[in-house]
């Protein structure tokens, strides 16, 4: 009965990098579940991932492992826990620590979450940035991010008078 | 630090980007902070593509917290066909009201998901209008003390069976229920109950809701309006009106009694155990018999996890009391504020001395003291004194002592939400170079000797935040001069 919690599942990344790994750990992302359920019989081939490097999986699987286990958001919880979600910027504390990565790495995970559909780590992924931006003006939000200003001034300015009036009681 | 990113937040897709911006508006509403439409105003003067990304994503524009929001056409707009919330709170005249009203037939009906009026005057009929004209899925009622009865409530909730969400502040009227057989409101979809009322309307509402067993989540406010000292089974009079409506299903309560803020009970269904966290604020020494009255009726034997908060350092708690008590002796995790350290400590102390540790925490191993948050905003130090760990090290427990910010306050959450990642881990023995350096180096400023093992080393950066956001440029917090700071003699040196 536990056999298929113990399969062992061999992956390739886009620098050919392999990893095989316990099956309940990948299933943490919904696009290698569901390839794993449409494939019947057992493949030796590894499952390429050309959308991930070899650095940027092993922490998605750091992740993954650590996570093994806990229940996987289902379709019918998502949309309720979706206000939740969206009401805090919390992250565990484990999390956190992964998450603590420079800011390359930050965004290769959160693409790499969305790829793999792994929503518990896109949303730390992203509740990180969303941590980064928080509080901060535009010119520091352009700094912390390396974005150019391409707007004029006064497009700047309407923008700005806009909140004014949004402000307004 | 200027080396080449390659990959940066532009390779983001629109919807990624657009996801963090909702995540970044809809945080609660904190002092100092900026306002849902600032922030949002920040997000789109960034660039042209943030600014498109913004106004292209509808749930941005779909909650409505200004009057004028709702008002205008062009705002409107932005969240095209979507489901909007509309959370207007503090209307405080007739006319504000009156033209709330008006702009909400604006909007197409079938759009109104969530709404949130606070309306502090005017009669019963004025205040439930467009709760019972609307159909949201979710709905935040709060109203003028005593102006609402518990029959009122129940009218607007039977014409509402999608609701999903739902919040009542305000004292109802309890006396004025109808001697007729009210039949069970059914509320099959509700998630989140949330009620902050007076206690007696409160035991008198929920056996009257017919709710989902398994997923709703109860979080009850108990406000006691009676002045008085409460009557002796307040508690369990309360939670055997939870359990008539809930069975075991309810997992969190809080039941806020005026001057002893209040008992938070978590039934963990998994395996039976509890937790309990009580909060004790602005309460007196003359309070301490009821407040143990009030306690006794608690079966301890239950409890692993106690929680005890208090929010300013008014008084010491009874901890004499509460070793003899044996209370807590099935406890072995304790959450506590970190002013309440010392006296618990020295309690801890005394309780060894006397004998009595077999009913204080004997099976205790982790203490948690949390910074409520205002304090971390503030310059008020965590009083973890050379007294205070010399006696830790005397007791000779082995127990963890950690440091983090309170990150669970009662009723302050939508006021505070730093993000303060910090934890820091105290062993009281074999504390390492590095550690103490670590140490040191963070608590320079603040008159305050502690070593051990910095777990997360972000807490430098959370107090450049605040000082960020007070403005404060007038350098480091700490008037000492350096050399001064670096005199200070660590304890076990």
């Amino acid at each position: 009965m536990a056999a298929p919690a113990t399969q062992q599942i061999k992956i390739r990344c886009n620098d050919e990098k392999e990893f095989t790994v316990d099956r309940d750990v990948l299933e943490r992302s919904v696009l290698i579940k569901n390839m794993l359920e449409d494939v019947t019989e057992q493949q030796d081939a590894p499952i390429p991932l050309p959308n991930v490097s070899g650095p940027v999986m092993a922490k998605v699987l750091e992740y993954c492992t650590h996570h093994r286990g806990e229940p996987l958001p289902s379709a019918d919880t998502e949309q309720s826990q979706d206000e939740t979600r969206k009401r805090t910027t919390d992250i565990s504390e484990w999390d956190q620590k992964f998450i603590t990565v420079d800011q390359e790495m930050l965004f290769e995970i959160i693409l790499a979450a969305n790829y793999l559909d792994i929503k518990s780590l896109l949303d730390v992924g992203c509740k990180t940035v969303a941590n980064m931006i928080k509080g901060k003006t535009p010119e520091e939000i352009r700094k912390l991010f390396n974005i150019v200003n391409d707007f004029t001034p006064e497009e700047e300015a309407q923008i700005k008078k806009e909140n004014e009036w949004a402000e307004d009681r | 630090m200027s080396t080449a990113i390659l990959t940066t937040i532009l390779e983001l897709p629109d919807e990624l980007l657009a996801y963090i911006f909702e995540l970044v508006v809809s945080h609660p509403r904190r002092r100092g902070k900026p306002s849902r439409s600032a922030a949002l105003t920040n997000i789109r003067v960034v660039c042209k593509r943030w600014n498109a990304v913004a106004l292209g994503h509808t749930t941005l524009w779909s909650t409505i917290t200004r009057a004028s929001q709702l008002s205008s056409t062009e705002y409107l707009a932005r969240s095209k066909d979507g489901p909007v919330t509309i959370e207007l709170k503090k209307i405080q005249q007739s006319d504000e009201w009156e033209k709330v009203l008006q702009n909400l037939k604006k909007i197409d009906s079938t759009r109104i998901k969530g709404l949130h009026l606070h309306y502090k005057s005017g009669d019963a009929d004025f205040i439930l209008e467009p709760f019972k004209k609307y159909t949201p899925l979710q709905m935040g009622l709060a109203f003028p003390a005593r102006v609402l009865s518990v029959n009122d409530i129940l009218s607007v909730l039977q014409t509402q069976p999608a609701l999903q969400s739902l919040c009542i502040f305000g004292d109802m009227e309890s006396s004025s229920t109808d001697s007729e057989v009210i039949q069970k409101v059914p509320l099959p979809n509700l998630s989140s109950l949330e009620i902050q009322a007076g206690i007696h309307a409160m035991a008198k509402i929920l056996p009257l809701l017919d709710l989902p067993l398994s997923k709703v989540h109860i979080h009850p406010h108990v406000l006691a309006t009676d002045e008085q000292s409460p009557e002796p089974n307040l508690l369990s009079n309360l939670l055997e009106s939870m359990k008539s409506c809930q069975d075991t299903s309810w997992r969190s309560a809080t039941v806020t009694i005026f001057n002893l803020q209040g008992y938070r009970v978590q039934v963990l269904n998994s395996d039976g155990s509890c937790a309990l966290s009580l909060e004790f604020s602005y309460t007196g020494d003359h309070n301490q018999e009821w407040q143990i009255n009030i306690l006794n009726e608690i079966d301890w034997s239950t409890i692993s996890k106690l929680t005890v908060r208090q929010r300013f350092p008014r008084y010491d708690l009874p901890w004499n009391s509460f070793a003899a008590s044996s209370w807590f002796r099935n406890a072995n995790e304790l959450t506590i504020s970190i002013h309440l350290v010392p006296s618990f400590l020295r309690a801890l102390h005394e309780a060894s001395s006397n004998d009595q540790l077999s009913g204080f925490f004997p099976n205790m191993n982790r203490v948690t003291c949390v910074i409520p948050k205002h304090q971390l905003k503030t310059h008020i130090h965590p009083p973890l004194t050379h007294d205070v760990l010399s006696s830790c090290q005397e007791i000779k427990k082995n127990f963890d002592l950690i440091l983090t910010p309170d990150n669970d306050e009662l009723g302050r959450d939508e006021e505070i939400d730093y993000q303060v990642p910090t934890q820091i881990i105290m062993h009281p023995s074999n504390p390492s170079d590095q550690d103490v350096k670590i140490v040191k180096d963070l608590f320079r400023w603040r008159p305050m000797k502690a070593y051990g093992e910095v777990q997360k080393g972000e807490w430098n950066d959370a107090w450049d935040v605040y000082r960020d956001e007070e403005d404060h440029d007038d350098g480091p917090l700490d008037p000492r001069p350096d050399d001064a700071v670096a005199e200070d003699p660590v304890f076990w040196q």
